[in-house]
Formats: structure tokens, sequence, C-alpha cells
């Protein structure tokens, strides 16, 4: 199964993220990310299919996030 | 043993709450926010989870809205330092805390803010009006319920009045939350400072401060946050923003059991719970003759004696095995406006876990002073 990653931030907003993705039924798994930019940072794992779904209930609940695929 | 000294930190604590500190210490405390393995995630966990439960506790709020910090002291400290500009007029009440009024004096004194007490009893807003006068840009912290006698200052109309004068205000909850229904949306201060140690029943070494944003606020610690960490700043959004360093783990893990043992016994419950003991404790202290009573409509209730000091009533009631606490509770600017600041009183504070035997105890052990 391919999975996503949302770059999120803080562990508290991914957290967060995960918090809802969770209760709305979707499949999200806590990372960390370590990205040159800004070092450190946390954020979800989804399975590819949930990317829509995802990205629709973050941007409501004003959760910025980045897509990465690995 | 009986222990009326939950108004400095409440005793015992449910068990629940040793046993989270205890398996958090044993299996659970990696560093939240620092590492990707899996005792680092459950840590974060535990703190996010603890975050949320004071959201839902205290009206609905966020939970990222929530910083740990030390204690309640620590919040009023940020709250204040974060926020405060020169010229500012910082008001408080005329029965704080030195941890109120401590700050506020350091920051009077070196010439950064003009400050002034307002009493408490009021009348509202009269008073405040009288204080901000013509005084533009400033500051509110006030007390919700004195730690001396119980008294509940109206924090609802006083942080409405004073923001609808665009003063920032800062209330300290350190004897309200736990005790009564708190909604921090019905309130609606700026910035909400609690312990988690005393009427939460959560362990020592964690408080926190709820803001209503971080929008201007300066930094107050700085050091690693776990994320975004190449920039020299602390991060922007809360409440990262202002948590520095590793935080208190097992004592959050302990503060969320503490907070679900609360809501396992209802905010009304707890409520008429003390109102019933307040109740027994002013009829039984108010029937002996050598005492007088600086009592409210809340706990804490302090007492002088015409036979004993303060400090001497309580290490005589230590003895018997009432454990109490004397002296001016760190807030002498109360005991200024009860005229006890010479001596200071006996401060008795209940907890949940206090039973009218206690407090009949209590009165027998005064009324065979001699």
């Amino acid at each position: 199964m391919t999975e996503i990653k949302l770059i999120i931030g803080s562990v508290t907003y991914a957290m967060k993220a995960k918090g809802l993705l969770s209760r709305k039924g979707l499949h999200p798994r806590l990372i960390k990310q370590t990205r040159s930019e800004e070092g450190c940072t946390y954020g979800v794992c989804i399975p590819e299919y949930e990317l829509m779904a995802a990205a629709a209930l973050l941007r409501e609940a004003q959760i910025s996030y980045e897509v990465f695929r690995s | 043993m009986i222990y009326l000294d939950n108004a400095a930190t409440s005793f015992p604590k449910p068990p629940a709450v040793l046993a989270a500190v205890s398996r958090c210490i044993a299996d659970e405390c990696g560093n939240p926010g620092r590492g990707g393995h899996r005792m680092a995630m459950r840590a974060a966990e535990l703190v996010y989870e603890c975050r949320g439960a004071l959201a839902d506790f205290l009206g609905g709020v966020a939970p990222e809205q929530f910083i740990f910090t030390l204690n309640a002291t620590m919040a009023i400290n940020m709250a204040l330092y974060t926020r405060v500009r020169p010229g500012d007029h910082i008001l408080i009440s005329d029965m704080e805390h030195n941890a109120v009024r401590r700050p506020v004096e350091r920051l009077t004194r070196a010439g950064l803010v003009s400050s002034a007490v307002f009493p408490h009893n009021g009348p509202f807003p009269d008073v405040l009006e009288q204080c901000i006068a013509d005084k533009k840009s400033g500051i509110l912290i006030v007390t919700a319920r004195s730690n001396v006698n119980g008294a509940a200052l109206p924090v609802q109309q006083i942080v409405s009045f004073c923001r609808s004068r665009g003063y920032y205000t800062i209330v300290d909850g350190s004897q309200q939350v736990g005790h009564e229904d708190v909604s921090l949306t019905r309130l609606n201060p700026d910035a909400y400072c609690g312990p988690g140690h005393k009427g939460l029943l959560g362990p020592a070494g964690c408080g926190f401060l709820w803001l209503r944003s971080g929008e201007g606020l300066r930094e107050f610690l700085s050091g690693g946050s776990g994320f975004d960490s190449r920039s020299p700043h602390m991060p922007g959004q809360l409440p990262e923003r202002f948590e520095a360093g590793t935080l208190p783990t097992p004592a959050i893990a302990g503060l969320r059991e503490g907070i679900r043992f609360l809501e396992g016994l209802g905010c009304r419950a707890v409520e008429e719970q003390e109102r019933e003991l307040l109740k027994q404790t002013l009829e039984l202290l108010g029937n002996i003759g050598h005492l007088t009573l600086y009592a409210s409509e809340h706990f804490p209730l302090s007492f002088s004696s015409t036979k004993m000091k303060a400090e001497d009533l309580a290490t005589h009631l230590d003895r018997a095995g009432i454990l109490v606490r004397a002296g001016l509770h760190c807030a002498p600017l109360a005991h200024q406006t009860l005229g006890t600041q010479r001596d200071g009183l006996v401060r008795i504070s209940p907890s949940v876990f206090t039973r009218s035997a206690d407090l009949h105890a209590l009165a027998a052990t005064l009324s065979r002073l001699s």
C-alpha cells in the first residue's frame, strides 16, 4: 500500500491532525521527519487513497500541511 | 492524619493519579515532541491527551491553547512578561497572591509601568473606572478567589469591563479551578492561569497557562522546541512557542487523571460538597468563643485565636494530627486588606476527600484549647 506523508510542523498540531482524521474514519500514523529547511518536524502518514479526504478535513480545521511523497 | 491544606497543594491524590505517574516513569517516559520512536510518541500522546482534557474541562476551548508550565506562578509571570509594554498601567485587586503582586511590583519599581490596586468588593465597575482613569493601555491581573478567605471576585464582570477598555486581562484561577465550574468561553479573558496540583488533583510540577491567542506576545523562555530547529527563534504557534525544554511528562500524565477523576464526580457535586462542608465549618467554629473567622462563600476559610498566635496554633494542631497552614499565605496584600498582617491567620482548605468528621475533629481540638 502506498503511503503519503503530510508534514505539519509541531507534534501538537500533528496530534491534532491525527485525532481529527481518526475520528473521521481515516487511518493516520504519527511520524517525525528531519528536513533540510526547518530541521525536525512532525506529521501524519496516511494511505494514498485517503489523501483527498484528509486534505479537505485539514483545510477545514485550518491545519496547514505539506504533502511529501516518499 | 487530617489534611486541611489543599489550598497549598492537594492531598491525597486519586489512586489513578499515582498509577499514571508511576506508569509514565516506568514505561512511557520518552521525551514528547523530541524523537520519533515509540516512547517519544507515546509521551507526546499523553501530553496531548492532557491538553484535550483541560480544554474539555474548562469550557470546550482548543487543546493547543494550553501551555504547560511549572505551576500557576510561572503561568502568571509568563502571561504578564510576554505581554507588558513600557508605559502600561497594571490593575490588581487588594487580595492578590505574591505571584501577582511581586512581578507587578518589580515592573513598577523599574519604572516600566504604573500600577493600581482596586478593592475586591467593588463597587464595580466604579472602582475599575477610577483606577483606569485616563490610562488607555494596560493589563488587568485578578484572582478569581482569594487564597486566604475564599472571597470570590466577580471576575466575569471585571474582565468584561477591562476588555472593553482595551486592557489585556489575566485571571489567576489557582483557587478556583477544580472547585467550581469554569468556562473560559464564558469568562472570556486573554489569559487564564492555573496549577495542576491543587483543585485539579494532579501532582506538583505542572501548571498551565491558557491563552486566547499568542499574537503579539514576546518569547518567554527560549530553547529547544522539538521542531523547526534550524530557526534561531522559538516557533510562532501555540503552545510550543512558550514551551522551551522538556515538559514534566509524569506530572502531566498525573494531571490528566486528576481531571478525569473530577469529571467522574462532576463539578456541581464538588461545589455542593464544598458548600455543605463550609456550612458545617462555620457552624462548628462559629461556636468557639476564642476564634475570629475570616470567611466568605467559599473555602479557604481562615481564623485567628485570642488564646494562641497563628503559627503556634498551627503547630498545636499538627501535634494533634490536623495539618493546616498559618501565616501570611504568600498573600500579604490580602492580609493587609483583612487587617491581619501582623500575626497572620490559620487557614483551612478541604478537598473532595475531606469528610464532615474531619471538621468535627478540628472543632473539638480547637474547643479544648486552654
